[in-house]
Protein backbone atom coordinates (compact mmCIF):
# COMPACT_ATOMS: atom_id res chain seq x y z
CA UNK A 1 0.00 0.00 0.00
CA UNK A 2 0.69 3.43 -0.84
CA UNK A 3 2.39 2.92 -4.20
CA UNK A 4 2.03 4.96 -7.29
CA UNK A 5 -0.51 2.19 -8.48
CA UNK A 6 -1.85 1.94 -5.06
CA UNK A 7 -2.76 5.63 -5.31
CA UNK A 8 -3.87 5.53 -8.86
CA UNK A 9 -6.71 2.87 -8.11
CA UNK A 10 -7.64 5.18 -4.91
CA UNK A 11 -8.25 8.14 -7.61
CA UNK A 12 -10.31 5.76 -9.85
CA UNK A 13 -12.27 4.61 -6.54
CA UNK A 14 -13.10 8.39 -6.39
CA UNK A 15 -13.91 9.28 -9.69
CA UNK A 16 -16.36 6.08 -9.92
CA UNK A 17 -17.78 6.85 -6.35
CA UNK A 18 -18.03 10.31 -5.75
CA UNK A 19 -21.10 11.31 -7.63
CA UNK A 20 -23.20 8.55 -5.89
CA UNK A 21 -22.47 8.93 -2.63
CA UNK A 22 -22.66 12.19 -2.75
CA UNK A 23 -26.11 11.84 -4.35
CA UNK A 24 -26.82 9.18 -1.55
CA UNK A 25 -25.45 11.72 1.28
CA UNK A 26 -27.74 14.46 0.14
CA UNK A 27 -30.47 13.23 -0.17
CA UNK A 28 -30.49 11.68 3.29
CA UNK A 29 -29.18 14.97 4.55
CA UNK A 30 -32.73 16.10 2.95
CA UNK A 31 -30.83 18.64 0.32
CA UNK A 32 -28.60 20.17 3.15
CA UNK A 33 -25.72 20.73 1.14
CA UNK A 34 -22.88 21.99 3.17
CA UNK A 35 -23.90 19.26 5.89
CA UNK A 36 -23.57 16.86 2.63
CA UNK A 37 -20.21 18.00 1.99
CA UNK A 38 -18.80 17.78 5.22
CA UNK A 39 -19.99 14.03 5.59
CA UNK A 40 -18.93 13.17 1.89
CA UNK A 41 -15.26 14.09 2.67
CA UNK A 42 -15.54 12.38 5.79
CA UNK A 43 -16.57 9.45 4.19
CA UNK A 44 -14.15 9.63 1.77
CA UNK A 45 -11.36 10.23 4.26
CA UNK A 46 -12.56 6.78 6.48
CA UNK A 47 -12.33 4.96 2.81
CA UNK A 48 -8.79 5.96 2.19
CA UNK A 49 -7.89 5.05 6.28
CA UNK A 50 -9.07 1.71 5.10
CA UNK A 51 -8.36 1.35 1.69
CA UNK A 52 -6.04 -1.33 2.72
CA UNK A 53 -9.14 -3.42 3.66
CA UNK A 54 -10.91 -2.45 0.08
CA UNK A 55 -11.63 -5.99 -1.97
CA UNK A 56 -12.24 -4.78 -5.46
CA UNK A 57 -13.32 -8.02 -6.01
CA UNK A 58 -16.10 -7.73 -3.73
CA UNK A 59 -18.35 -5.27 -5.29
CA UNK A 60 -16.72 -1.85 -5.94
CA UNK A 61 -19.72 0.09 -5.00
CA UNK A 62 -20.62 -2.24 -1.61
CA UNK A 63 -18.19 -1.23 0.68
CA UNK A 64 -17.69 2.25 0.33
CA UNK A 65 -22.17 3.07 0.52
CA UNK A 66 -21.52 0.56 3.68
CA UNK A 67 -19.44 3.40 5.06
CA UNK A 68 -21.49 6.34 4.07
CA UNK A 69 -24.65 4.88 5.42
CA UNK A 70 -23.06 4.00 8.68
CA UNK A 71 -21.46 7.17 8.64
CA UNK A 72 -24.79 8.97 7.97
CA UNK A 73 -26.16 7.38 10.64
CA UNK A 74 -23.94 7.90 13.05
CA UNK A 75 -24.11 11.61 11.94
CA UNK A 76 -28.17 11.60 12.81
CA UNK A 77 -27.03 10.09 16.26
CA UNK A 78 -24.83 13.24 17.10
CA UNK A 79 -27.80 15.66 15.47
CA UNK A 80 -30.52 14.39 17.39
CA UNK A 81 -28.22 14.07 20.74
CA UNK A 82 -27.45 17.94 19.76
CA UNK A 83 -31.32 18.58 18.81
CA UNK A 84 -32.94 16.77 22.35
CA UNK A 85 -30.61 19.40 24.44
CA UNK A 86 -32.41 22.35 23.23
CA UNK A 87 -35.17 23.53 24.82
CA UNK A 88 -36.89 26.97 24.89
CA UNK A 89 -38.81 28.86 27.56
CA UNK A 90 -42.43 29.82 27.66
CA UNK A 91 -44.42 32.70 28.96
CA UNK A 92 -44.36 31.39 32.84
CA UNK A 93 -40.37 30.43 32.43
CA UNK A 94 -40.98 26.44 32.03
CA UNK A 95 -38.63 24.97 29.86
CA UNK A 96 -40.79 23.56 26.84
CA UNK A 97 -39.37 21.22 24.51
CA UNK A 98 -40.39 22.42 20.88
CA UNK A 99 -41.33 20.10 17.92
CA UNK A 100 -38.53 19.76 16.34
CA UNK A 101 -39.94 17.19 14.11
CA UNK A 102 -42.53 19.95 12.48
CA UNK A 103 -39.98 22.25 12.40
CA UNK A 104 -37.65 20.35 10.63
CA UNK A 105 -40.13 19.15 8.00
CA UNK A 106 -41.03 22.52 7.03
CA UNK A 107 -37.42 23.88 6.80
CA UNK A 108 -36.92 20.47 4.89
CA UNK A 109 -39.95 21.69 2.25
CA UNK A 110 -38.57 25.27 1.75
CA UNK A 111 -34.77 23.81 1.18
CA UNK A 112 -35.12 20.98 -0.95
CA UNK A 113 -38.22 22.43 -3.25
CA UNK A 114 -41.64 21.50 -3.13
CA UNK A 115 -41.36 18.84 -5.81
CA UNK A 116 -38.35 17.07 -3.87
CA UNK A 117 -40.51 17.14 -0.81
CA UNK A 118 -43.36 15.11 -2.83
CA UNK A 119 -41.17 13.11 -4.26
CA UNK A 120 -39.42 12.00 -1.08
CA UNK A 121 -43.07 11.86 0.35
CA UNK A 122 -44.17 9.10 -2.00
CA UNK A 123 -40.76 7.18 -1.84
CA UNK A 124 -41.29 7.48 2.51
CA UNK A 125 -44.61 5.59 1.60
CA UNK A 126 -42.28 2.02 0.13
CA UNK A 127 -41.12 -0.25 1.63
CA UNK A 128 -37.52 0.10 3.20
CA UNK A 129 -36.21 -2.67 -0.11
CA UNK A 130 -38.22 -0.85 -2.34
CA UNK A 131 -37.67 2.80 -1.43
CA UNK A 132 -33.64 1.44 -1.36
CA UNK A 133 -34.05 0.38 -4.47
CA UNK A 134 -35.75 3.04 -6.41
CA UNK A 135 -33.72 5.98 -4.77
CA UNK A 136 -30.12 3.92 -5.54
CA UNK A 137 -30.88 4.03 -9.19
CA UNK A 138 -32.96 6.47 -9.81
CA UNK A 139 -31.38 9.48 -7.75
CA UNK A 140 -28.14 8.04 -6.70
CA UNK A 141 -27.27 6.89 -10.20
CA UNK A 142 -26.27 3.17 -9.48
CA UNK A 143 -26.87 0.30 -11.80
CA UNK A 144 -28.68 -2.85 -11.28
CA UNK A 145 -25.50 -4.74 -11.18
CA UNK A 146 -24.13 -2.62 -8.18
CA UNK A 147 -27.44 -2.62 -6.53
CA UNK A 148 -27.66 -6.27 -6.65
CA UNK A 149 -24.34 -6.46 -4.80
CA UNK A 150 -25.35 -4.00 -2.07
CA UNK A 151 -28.65 -6.39 -1.63
CA UNK A 152 -27.07 -9.33 -2.36
CA UNK A 153 -29.58 -10.41 -4.73
CA UNK A 154 -29.45 -10.87 -8.50
CA UNK A 155 -29.63 -8.48 -11.10
CA UNK A 156 -32.74 -9.91 -12.14
CA UNK A 157 -34.71 -9.33 -9.04
CA UNK A 158 -33.80 -6.24 -8.87
CA UNK A 159 -35.06 -5.26 -12.31
CA UNK A 160 -38.21 -6.34 -11.29
CA UNK A 161 -38.05 -4.96 -7.58
CA UNK A 162 -37.25 -1.52 -9.55
CA UNK A 163 -40.09 -1.89 -11.77
CA UNK A 164 -42.61 -3.17 -9.20
CA UNK A 165 -41.44 -0.30 -6.93
CA UNK A 166 -42.27 2.76 -9.50
CA UNK A 167 -45.73 0.85 -10.18
CA UNK A 168 -46.38 1.51 -6.77
CA UNK A 169 -45.52 4.73 -6.65
CA UNK A 170 -47.38 5.47 -9.76
CA UNK A 171 -50.67 4.53 -7.93
CA UNK A 172 -49.56 6.74 -4.88
CA UNK A 173 -50.25 9.41 -7.06
CA UNK B 1 -45.32 7.24 -15.56
CA UNK B 2 -43.13 9.11 -17.66
CA UNK B 3 -44.01 12.21 -15.49
CA UNK B 4 -42.99 10.19 -12.54
CA UNK B 5 -39.68 9.27 -14.45
CA UNK B 6 -39.08 12.68 -15.54
CA UNK B 7 -39.70 14.10 -11.81
CA UNK B 8 -37.02 11.74 -10.38
CA UNK B 9 -34.74 12.48 -12.82
CA UNK B 10 -35.20 15.97 -12.25
CA UNK B 11 -34.65 15.73 -8.70
CA UNK B 12 -31.23 13.76 -9.54
CA UNK B 13 -30.22 16.63 -11.86
CA UNK B 14 -30.87 18.74 -8.62
CA UNK B 15 -28.66 16.31 -5.93
CA UNK B 16 -25.93 16.83 -8.37
CA UNK B 17 -22.60 17.40 -6.45
CA UNK B 18 -20.46 21.23 -7.21
CA UNK B 19 -17.08 19.89 -9.45
CA UNK B 20 -15.58 22.62 -7.72
CA UNK B 21 -15.76 20.88 -4.12
CA UNK B 22 -15.16 17.72 -5.97
CA UNK B 23 -11.87 18.76 -7.18
CA UNK B 24 -11.07 20.36 -3.63
CA UNK B 25 -11.64 17.26 -1.89
CA UNK B 26 -9.77 15.34 -4.54
CA UNK B 27 -6.53 17.41 -3.59
CA UNK B 28 -7.03 16.80 0.10
CA UNK B 29 -7.68 13.35 -0.87
CA UNK B 30 -4.11 13.61 -2.37
CA UNK B 31 -2.44 15.53 0.75
CA UNK B 32 -3.74 12.58 3.25
CA UNK B 33 -2.73 9.84 0.95
CA UNK B 34 0.68 11.84 0.92
CA UNK B 35 0.54 11.71 4.67
CA UNK B 36 -0.70 8.24 5.71
CA UNK B 37 1.27 6.49 2.98
CA UNK B 38 3.80 8.49 2.16
CA UNK B 39 4.66 11.00 -0.77
CA UNK B 40 5.79 8.97 -3.86
CA UNK B 41 9.47 9.49 -4.72
CA UNK B 42 11.14 11.06 -8.04
CA UNK B 43 11.94 7.52 -9.75
CA UNK B 44 7.97 6.69 -8.87
CA UNK B 45 6.47 9.95 -10.30
CA UNK B 46 4.41 9.37 -13.33
CA UNK B 47 6.62 11.83 -15.78
CA UNK B 48 9.84 9.74 -14.68
CA UNK B 49 8.17 6.79 -15.62
CA UNK B 50 6.87 8.28 -18.99
CA UNK B 51 10.61 9.46 -19.42
CA UNK B 52 12.41 6.51 -18.32
CA UNK B 53 11.51 4.61 -21.27
CA UNK B 54 12.93 6.47 -24.09
CA UNK B 55 15.88 7.59 -21.77
CA UNK B 56 16.68 4.10 -21.45
CA UNK B 57 16.62 3.48 -25.33
CA UNK B 58 18.98 6.15 -26.27
CA UNK B 59 21.32 4.97 -23.46
CA UNK B 60 20.96 1.18 -24.60
CA UNK B 61 21.08 2.49 -28.87
CA UNK B 62 24.30 4.60 -27.64
CA UNK B 63 25.84 1.48 -25.45
CA UNK B 64 25.06 -1.35 -28.41
CA UNK B 65 26.59 1.30 -30.97
CA UNK B 66 29.88 1.88 -28.72
CA UNK B 67 30.24 -2.11 -27.61
CA UNK B 68 29.64 -2.58 -31.71
CA UNK B 69 32.38 -0.19 -32.63
CA UNK B 70 34.86 -1.57 -29.68
CA UNK B 71 33.79 -5.04 -30.86
CA UNK B 72 35.28 -4.45 -34.40
CA UNK B 73 37.45 -1.45 -34.65
CA UNK B 74 41.08 -2.47 -34.60
CA UNK B 75 41.97 1.19 -33.39
CA UNK B 76 40.30 0.08 -29.72
CA UNK B 77 43.44 -1.62 -28.20
CA UNK B 78 44.92 -2.09 -24.92
CA UNK B 79 44.90 1.34 -22.93
CA UNK B 80 42.24 2.46 -24.79
CA UNK B 81 38.75 3.88 -23.00
CA UNK B 82 36.80 1.09 -24.84
CA UNK B 83 39.16 -2.01 -24.53
CA UNK B 84 37.42 -2.84 -21.15
CA UNK B 85 34.17 -3.25 -23.39
CA UNK B 86 35.92 -5.17 -26.37
CA UNK B 87 36.90 -7.69 -23.78
CA UNK B 88 33.64 -7.82 -21.65
CA UNK B 89 31.57 -8.88 -25.09
CA UNK B 90 34.67 -11.03 -26.36
CA UNK B 91 33.51 -12.74 -23.11
CA UNK B 92 29.96 -13.14 -23.22
CA UNK B 93 30.76 -14.29 -27.00
CA UNK B 94 33.42 -17.02 -25.47
CA UNK B 95 30.65 -18.15 -22.88
CA UNK B 96 28.20 -18.10 -26.03
CA UNK B 97 30.39 -20.33 -27.83
CA UNK B 98 29.43 -23.82 -26.64
CA UNK B 99 30.02 -25.91 -29.36
CA UNK B 100 34.52 -26.95 -30.05
CA UNK B 101 33.51 -25.56 -33.61
CA UNK B 102 32.02 -22.25 -32.16
CA UNK B 103 34.63 -22.51 -29.88
CA UNK B 104 37.34 -22.78 -32.69
CA UNK B 105 36.02 -20.12 -34.74
CA UNK B 106 35.89 -18.00 -32.33
CA UNK B 107 39.46 -18.46 -30.96
CA UNK B 108 40.30 -17.77 -35.10
CA UNK B 109 38.21 -14.60 -34.73
CA UNK B 110 39.80 -13.29 -31.57
CA UNK B 111 43.79 -14.26 -33.21
CA UNK B 112 42.82 -12.57 -36.41
CA UNK B 113 41.61 -9.55 -33.78
CA UNK B 114 44.30 -9.51 -31.38
CA UNK B 115 46.92 -9.37 -34.99
CA UNK B 116 45.29 -6.07 -36.26
CA UNK B 117 45.18 -4.97 -33.19
CA UNK B 118 49.13 -5.54 -32.59
CA UNK B 119 49.02 -3.63 -36.05
CA UNK B 120 48.03 -1.15 -35.09
CA UNK B 121 50.20 -0.61 -32.07
CA UNK B 122 53.09 -1.24 -34.55
CA UNK B 123 52.12 1.74 -35.89
CA UNK B 124 51.82 3.45 -33.07
CA UNK B 125 55.28 2.69 -32.07
CA UNK B 126 57.11 3.36 -35.09
CA UNK B 127 55.33 6.59 -34.77
CA UNK B 128 56.56 7.38 -30.96
CA UNK B 129 59.55 5.15 -30.74
CA UNK B 130 60.45 7.40 -27.67
CA UNK B 131 57.01 6.22 -25.90
CA UNK B 132 57.61 3.93 -23.86
CA UNK B 133 53.96 2.91 -23.32
CA UNK B 134 53.46 1.15 -26.73
CA UNK B 135 56.11 -0.87 -26.27
CA UNK B 136 54.76 -1.89 -23.04
CA UNK B 137 51.30 -2.33 -25.00
CA UNK B 138 52.59 -4.64 -27.81
CA UNK B 139 54.10 -6.89 -25.37
CA UNK B 140 50.77 -7.21 -23.93
CA UNK B 141 49.49 -7.91 -27.35
CA UNK B 142 52.36 -10.81 -27.46
CA UNK B 143 50.63 -12.24 -24.09
CA UNK B 144 47.06 -11.90 -25.15
CA UNK B 145 48.48 -13.64 -28.66
CA UNK B 146 50.01 -16.29 -26.38
CA UNK B 147 46.84 -16.85 -24.62
CA UNK B 148 44.52 -17.23 -27.25
CA UNK B 149 47.01 -19.74 -29.50
CA UNK B 150 46.94 -22.14 -26.08
CA UNK B 151 43.14 -21.55 -26.16
CA UNK B 152 43.64 -23.03 -29.72
CA UNK B 153 45.95 -25.82 -28.62
CA UNK B 154 43.69 -26.55 -25.64
CA UNK B 155 40.90 -26.25 -28.30
CA UNK B 156 42.43 -29.42 -30.53
CA UNK B 157 43.26 -31.32 -27.58
CA UNK B 158 39.76 -31.49 -26.81
CA UNK B 159 38.68 -32.79 -30.30
CA UNK B 160 39.26 -35.28 -30.07
CA UNK B 161 36.98 -37.87 -32.76
CA UNK B 162 37.77 -37.93 -36.03
CA UNK B 163 34.76 -37.14 -37.99
CA UNK B 164 35.12 -35.09 -41.51
CA UNK B 165 33.52 -31.51 -39.01
CA UNK B 166 36.51 -32.56 -36.54
CA UNK B 167 39.36 -33.10 -38.90
CA UNK B 168 38.22 -29.94 -40.69
CA UNK B 169 38.46 -28.20 -37.21
CA UNK B 170 41.90 -29.85 -36.41
CA UNK B 171 42.94 -28.73 -40.02
CA UNK B 172 41.47 -25.47 -39.15
CA UNK B 173 43.71 -24.94 -35.94
CA UNK B 174 46.56 -25.85 -37.40
CA UNK B 175 46.49 -23.65 -39.87
CA UNK B 176 45.67 -20.45 -37.75
CA UNK B 177 48.27 -21.93 -35.43
CA UNK B 178 50.93 -21.89 -38.60
CA UNK B 179 49.79 -18.52 -39.50
CA UNK B 180 49.87 -17.28 -36.17
CA UNK B 181 53.96 -18.38 -35.84
CA UNK B 182 54.57 -16.37 -39.24
CA UNK B 183 52.94 -13.49 -37.95
CA UNK B 184 54.27 -13.32 -34.83
CA UNK B 185 57.92 -13.67 -35.71
CA UNK B 186 57.28 -10.44 -37.96
CA UNK B 187 55.63 -8.27 -35.00
CA UNK B 188 58.76 -9.63 -32.78
CA UNK B 189 61.06 -7.89 -35.81
CA UNK B 190 62.05 -4.68 -34.03
CA UNK B 191 61.31 -2.12 -36.64
CA UNK B 192 65.26 -1.11 -37.64
CA UNK B 193 66.18 -4.67 -38.40
CA UNK B 194 63.23 -4.56 -41.43
CA UNK B 195 64.88 -1.32 -43.02
CA UNK B 196 68.48 -2.91 -42.54
CA UNK B 197 67.02 -5.68 -44.45
CA UNK B 198 65.93 -3.41 -47.47
CA UNK B 199 69.40 -1.67 -47.47
CA UNK B 200 71.51 -5.22 -47.08
CA UNK B 201 69.51 -6.78 -50.12
CA UNK B 202 71.17 -4.98 -52.00
CA UNK B 203 74.28 -4.68 -50.87
CA UNK B 204 74.62 -8.74 -50.35
CA UNK B 205 73.91 -9.35 -53.81
CA UNK B 206 76.68 -7.63 -55.18
CA UNK B 207 79.08 -9.94 -53.53
CA UNK B 208 78.04 -13.77 -53.07
CA UNK B 209 78.10 -15.90 -56.11
CA UNK B 210 74.98 -15.62 -58.03
CA UNK B 211 74.02 -19.19 -56.80
CA UNK B 212 73.76 -17.92 -53.42
CA UNK B 213 72.85 -15.03 -54.59
CA UNK B 214 69.66 -16.88 -55.87
CA UNK B 215 69.36 -18.94 -52.52
CA UNK B 216 69.73 -15.68 -50.65
CA UNK B 217 67.44 -13.77 -52.71
CA UNK B 218 64.39 -16.60 -52.48
CA UNK B 219 64.75 -16.65 -48.93
CA UNK B 220 65.01 -12.33 -48.53
CA UNK B 221 62.27 -11.98 -51.14
CA UNK B 222 59.75 -14.61 -49.50
CA UNK B 223 60.87 -12.35 -45.81
CA UNK B 224 60.00 -9.10 -47.59
CA UNK B 225 56.88 -10.74 -49.03
CA UNK B 226 55.34 -12.09 -45.63
CA UNK B 227 56.39 -8.71 -44.16
CA UNK B 228 54.84 -6.71 -46.85
CA UNK B 229 51.75 -9.15 -46.69
CA UNK B 230 51.17 -8.87 -42.79
CA UNK B 231 52.79 -6.02 -42.05
CA UNK B 232 51.78 -3.69 -44.99
CA UNK B 233 54.92 -1.27 -44.29
CA UNK B 234 54.44 2.01 -45.79
CA UNK B 235 58.22 2.38 -46.43
CA UNK B 236 58.26 -0.69 -48.91
CA UNK B 237 55.38 0.17 -50.62
CA UNK B 238 56.69 3.40 -51.45
CA UNK B 239 59.43 1.89 -52.33
CA UNK B 240 57.62 -0.62 -54.92
CA UNK B 241 55.66 2.24 -56.29
CA UNK B 242 58.99 3.96 -56.60
CA UNK B 243 60.52 1.01 -58.34
CA UNK B 244 57.56 0.17 -60.79
CA UNK B 245 57.45 3.92 -62.04
CA UNK B 246 61.70 3.08 -62.86
CA UNK B 247 61.01 -0.19 -64.59
CA UNK B 248 57.70 1.72 -66.65
CA UNK B 249 60.82 4.30 -67.52
CA UNK B 250 62.43 1.62 -69.13
CA UNK B 251 60.34 0.02 -70.92
CA UNK B 252 59.11 3.02 -72.41
CA UNK B 253 62.85 3.09 -73.21
CA UNK B 254 62.82 -0.07 -74.83
CA UNK B 255 59.70 0.36 -76.75
CA UNK B 256 61.81 3.77 -78.00
CA UNK B 257 64.79 1.71 -79.00
CA UNK B 258 62.79 -1.01 -80.64
CA UNK B 259 63.06 -0.46 -84.49
CA UNK B 260 67.32 -0.08 -83.69
CA UNK B 261 67.21 -3.49 -81.68
CA UNK B 262 65.29 -5.30 -84.00
CA UNK B 263 68.38 -5.00 -86.27
CA UNK B 264 70.42 -6.72 -83.72
CA UNK B 265 68.43 -9.47 -82.85
CA UNK B 266 70.42 -12.88 -83.63
CA UNK B 267 69.00 -16.03 -85.75
CA UNK B 268 69.44 -17.76 -82.65
CA UNK B 269 66.72 -15.59 -80.76
CA UNK B 270 64.47 -16.61 -83.22
CA UNK B 271 64.30 -19.96 -82.64
CA UNK B 272 64.86 -19.73 -79.06
CA UNK B 273 61.72 -21.33 -77.60
CA UNK B 274 61.01 -18.25 -75.68
CA UNK B 275 60.51 -15.91 -78.46
CA UNK B 276 57.98 -18.06 -80.15
CA UNK B 277 54.38 -16.80 -77.75
CA UNK B 278 55.06 -13.62 -75.64
CA UNK B 279 55.94 -10.80 -76.41
CA UNK B 280 59.53 -9.56 -76.33
CA UNK B 281 61.96 -6.73 -76.48
CA UNK B 282 65.30 -6.89 -77.71
CA UNK B 283 67.75 -4.90 -76.35
CA UNK B 284 71.35 -4.43 -77.48
CA UNK B 285 73.59 -4.91 -74.43
CA UNK B 286 75.02 -1.76 -74.89
CA UNK B 287 71.98 -0.34 -73.56
CA UNK B 288 70.70 -2.64 -70.99
CA UNK B 289 71.24 -0.67 -67.76
CA UNK B 290 73.42 -2.64 -65.03
CA UNK B 291 70.74 -3.54 -63.21
CA UNK B 292 66.94 -3.97 -64.84
CA UNK B 293 63.92 -3.67 -62.07
CA UNK B 294 61.45 -6.84 -62.47
CA UNK B 295 57.71 -4.93 -62.94
CA UNK B 296 55.32 -6.52 -61.22
CA UNK B 297 52.46 -7.62 -63.00
CA UNK B 298 49.73 -5.77 -62.57
CA UNK B 299 47.11 -8.93 -63.04
CA UNK B 300 49.02 -11.19 -60.96
CA UNK B 301 48.57 -9.28 -57.81
CA UNK B 302 45.86 -11.43 -55.75
CA UNK B 303 43.67 -9.79 -54.23
CA UNK B 304 44.39 -10.86 -50.54
CA UNK B 305 47.74 -9.03 -50.35
CA UNK B 306 47.85 -5.53 -51.59
CA UNK B 307 51.20 -4.41 -53.22
CA UNK B 308 52.31 -8.17 -53.39
CA UNK B 309 53.24 -9.78 -56.50
CA UNK B 310 51.87 -13.70 -56.47
CA UNK B 311 54.22 -15.11 -58.41
CA UNK B 312 56.42 -14.02 -61.19
CA UNK B 313 58.96 -15.91 -63.53
CA UNK B 314 61.32 -13.74 -65.01
CA UNK B 315 64.02 -14.94 -67.69
CA UNK B 316 67.08 -13.85 -68.80
CA UNK B 317 68.91 -14.91 -71.65
CA UNK B 318 71.80 -13.52 -74.14
CA UNK B 319 73.02 -14.71 -77.02
CA UNK B 320 76.22 -15.58 -75.96
CA UNK B 321 75.89 -16.32 -72.72
CA UNK B 322 73.08 -18.83 -71.58
CA UNK B 323 72.40 -17.60 -68.00
CA UNK B 324 70.74 -19.84 -65.88
CA UNK B 325 66.23 -19.62 -66.24
CA UNK B 326 65.25 -18.80 -62.90
CA UNK B 327 61.89 -18.76 -61.65
CA UNK B 328 61.06 -16.94 -58.56
CA UNK B 329 59.04 -15.05 -56.62
CA UNK B 330 59.84 -11.00 -56.62
CA UNK B 331 58.32 -7.98 -55.39
CA UNK B 332 58.08 -4.73 -56.20
CA UNK B 333 61.37 -4.62 -54.54
CA UNK B 334 63.39 -7.55 -56.05
CA UNK B 335 65.90 -6.56 -58.38
CA UNK B 336 67.60 -9.04 -61.21
CA UNK B 337 71.30 -7.65 -62.05
CA UNK B 338 73.63 -8.47 -65.21
CA UNK B 339 76.42 -9.35 -64.85
CA UNK B 340 78.75 -6.73 -65.96
CA UNK B 341 81.10 -9.06 -67.81
CA UNK B 342 78.56 -9.27 -70.68
CA UNK B 343 79.80 -7.32 -73.36
CA UNK B 344 77.81 -8.32 -76.51
CA UNK B 345 74.97 -10.38 -77.64
CA UNK B 346 71.25 -9.51 -77.24
CA UNK B 347 69.31 -9.92 -74.14
CA UNK B 348 65.65 -10.53 -73.96
CA UNK B 349 63.61 -10.89 -70.86
CA UNK B 350 60.02 -11.23 -70.08
CA UNK B 351 57.80 -11.21 -67.48
CA UNK B 352 54.81 -14.14 -66.85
Amino acid sequence: MGSPKDKKRFQQFYEANFDKVFRFVLFRVKGNREKAEDLVSEIFMKALEHFEDYDETRGKSAWLMMIARNHVISSWRDERITTVSLTTENEDGDQVEEDFHLINKAKEAVRTGQLDYEIRELIAKLSEEDAEIVTSHYLFGYSYKEIAEMQNMTEGAIKVAAHRAIKKLREFL
Amino acid sequence: MIKLRYNLWKMKRGLRPDNRFKESLRQELERAWGKRYGSVPWFQMAWFRYALAPAMAVVLVVFAGTSAYAYTSPEVVEGTLLYPIKTAVEKVEEKLSVTPAMKTKFYIRQLDRRYEEAAVVEKKVKKTPDKPQNIVVKNKMIKKINQVENKLLEQKKVITSNTKSEVNLKAQIQSALKESEIKKRLITIPTTTLKVLDVEKIRVEEKVPEVIREKLEVIKTKEIEKIMREKENTLLRVNADNKRTSWEKIVERAKNLLPAVEKFMCKNCVTNRFATSTPKIFIPTSTIPSRILVKPTSTLVTPTYKNTIKVVTTTIRTSSTTLPTTSKIVTPTTTVSYPPKISSGTIYYRAY
